[in-house]
């Protein structure tokens, strides 16, 4: 594409992405079940986490600490709409094919819209699991500077879920069916990038295996700053976010060129 | 005289859900990949509590074993849920389009054919998940293994009576679809947590609003401690939630609204 067509499509773009966010806002009871959700999970793992040290088994942290990182991390996986449900259904209906001849690739399109809708979930989720935070971590964190500059990096950081979850809806014209690999793709998250648990709990070879995966630098990366502001950290971690978002996206470019070619053997 | 309904139901049921696992293993492959990947979903997820077992031994007396039954109860019980009774989540979406007239028009039971309507492949991973943490947990007491499965069908009992009646509230509140299936997830969330973590009104609630009281504590202490008070809690607490499920989804199909329909979803 050139730098004419690409000025060309950025009100494109753009106008994908005011229409996420439209569709968000009209979701009005999908929003309020993952407002809900996020405060059912802060009340449960603040219980976890008040237990354990209680019998002071985590020195150095406190419950405030650790269900803030949680608030962060939940921010992350509660942000990004379910692009690759999207894609499946658009596979399913035929709308994949009937969009292809539109100017704006359809991958493209797609993924302009969920950015829409991401920022709409951020901006309406953030209030709530802040306010979740301070009423069920008994408090906020020592170092204030750390949350916020947390909250910065949640939005790199749920770029990525986004563009992993395009990845994963593309895989569906192979696969057919999407969701199994989301849900695979969700419980690695959980598991190598410390969704519920700091990767500091973890056994020390498994937490270096982890740091190694895009989902340390998803989850544990933002969410670890609330643990007190550490200028070098949050620059490694920002430069992470920056290289693994560039890797998905060029995983996705490369996938969509894959799909339309599957697409035009298969004939849609 | 009186039986006859009942065993024609029971036939007419086991019919149905044949039918619905033919219809599920038709697309082997996949079912297959639903299910195995639901399998290693569960496994992946329950890799956390391994973590963090390793690491805190326990908490509040809860360890890993606990944790294990708890886990298979609460997956084995939402898997056969899912298998057999899969239907009941589709209930408030057919209430909210006015799409249960061909059923009401038919002589069996309505909420009979409608629980049993649907059976999804995933369910299958997520029973697998029960059978397998449930033959690990009980590795060095093979009697409680009898337990477990009992304990398996009860949650599953639960699970779609606590279904049935979260999607019947669409017969007065309307699109609740959303709602009700977040409502059925907070269960499986709560009931996946030690319950030594939640007391005072925070109990109350998980045995009455939200019953992961019944989908796993209770089935979990009931496979723990083989005792007699946790198994007639167990049973009192699924027989009023099936009878509760009953009551209002037949009150609700009083004030139905046919949507005059002549196809429909099942």
């Amino acid at each position: 594409m050139s730098a004419r067509q690409r000025s060309r499509a950025t009100p494109a773009y753009l106008a994908y992405a005011a229409l996420g966010a439209r569709r968000e806002f009209a979701g009005k009871a999908t929003l309020a079940a993952r407002m809900l959700f996020v405060a059912v999970i802060l009340l449960v793992f603040s219980r976890v986490w008040a237990a354990v040290l209680e019998r002071g088994l985590l020195a150095g942290r406190t419950r405030a600490d650790l269900v803030w990182y949680i608030v962060i991390t939940e921010l992350v996986m509660l942000s990004f709409p379910y692009l690759h449900l999207e894609v499946e259904a658009d596979l399913r209906s035929g709308d994949l094919v009937a969009r292809l001849p539109q100017p704006v690739p359809y991958a493209a399109a797609r993924l302009a819209e969920s950015a829409g809708g991401m920022a709409v979930r951020l901006a309406l989720l953030t209030p709530m699991a802040l306010t979740c935070g301070a009423v069920f971590g008994a408090g906020v964190p020592g170092d204030l500077r750390g949350v916020v500059v947390a909250l910065v990096l949640v939005f790199p950081a749920a770029c990525l879920a986004v563009l992993s979850s395009a990845a994963i809806g593309l895989s569906a014209i192979w696969l057919h069916d999407a969701s199994p690999v989301y849900w695979i793709w969700q419980k690695l998250a959980f598991a190598l990038g410390g969704l519920l648990l700091p990767l500091e709990v973890y056994p020390h070879w498994l937490a270096a295996a982890a740091r190694w995966t895009p989902f340390a630098a998803m989850l544990n990366g933002p969410g670890r700053m609330v643990f007190g502001l550490d200028g070098g950290d949050a620059a490694r971690v920002a430069g992470q976010l920056l290289f693994w978002n560039l890797a998905g996206a060029v995983f996705v470019a490369w996938l969509w060129g894959r799909a339309l070619r599957a697409i035009e053997t298969s004939g849609g | 005289m009186r039986r006859e309904p009942a065993i024609g139901g029971l036939r007419y049921a086991s019919a149905l859900v044949t039918t619905n696992l033919k219809a599920s293993l038709a697309l082997r492959g996949a079912f297959w990949l639903q299910a195995s990947f639901m399998l290693l979903n569960n496994v992946t997820f329950f890799v956390t509590w391994l973590i963090f077992f390793h690491r805190f031994n326990e908490v509040r007396g809860w360890r890993l074993d606990d944790m294990l039954v708890l886990f298979a109860v609460v997956a084995g019980g939402y898997g056969l849920f899912n298998v057999l009774a899969g239907g009941a989540l589709q209930l408030a979406r057919a209430i909210g389009d006015g799409d249960l007239d061909p059923i009401l028009v038919q002589p069996r039971p309505p909420l009979l054919q409608i629980v049993a309507s649907r059976s999804t492949a995933s369910g299958w991973g997520d029973l697998a998940t029960g059978v397998i943490f449930l033959s690990l947990a009980t590795r060095s007491h093979l009697a409680a293994a009898p337990l477990g499965l009992a304990a398996i069908v009860a949650s599953a009992v639960v699970f779609t009576a606590s279904a049935v009646l979260l999607q019947s509230l669409a017969f007065w509140l309307g699109r609740i679809e959303v709602v009700a299936r977040q409502m059925l997830e907070f269960q499986i969330t709560f009931g996946l947590y030690p319950s030594s973590l939640f007391g005072g009104a925070l109990r109350v609630v998980l045995y009455t609003a939200i019953p992961a009281g019944f989908v796993g504590y209770l089935p979990a202490e009931f496979v723990r401690t083989a005792s007699l008070p946790a198994l007639a809690a167990l049973f009192a607490g699924t027989a009023f939630f099936v009878a509760l499920a009953l009551v209002v989804f037949h009150r609700g199909l009083r004030v139905y609204e046919s949507g005059s329909r002549f196809g429909g979803v099942w």
